[in-house]
């Protein structure tokens, strides 16, 4: 028995919280209006 | 030591920073459950 809704509630905080500084890294790699 | 200003400091402050707050995350949690939960 997996408890895939804990899974699934981590995983969407992970990838909510790496979006934040993903979108930092994106424009500074491309120059953008920072 | 290697020489400095390889790895850039940003870097090192936001991935430090999730670590903390991933770590202080799982004391918070731990509160709320098993011994100490008061459940």
């Amino acid at each position: 028995m997996i408890n895939w809704q804990v899974i699934g509630q981590l995983t969407s905080l992970a990838m909510i919280v790496l979006v934040g500084p993903a979108v930092i890294v994106v424009l500074s790699l491309r120059k953008g209006d920072l | 030591m290697a020489g400095t200003g390889r790895v850039p400091l940003w870097l090192v402050a936001t991935v430090g920073g999730i670590a903390v707050i991933t770590v202080l995350g799982i004391f918070i949690y731990g509160s709320y459950s098993g011994i100490g939960s008061s459940l």
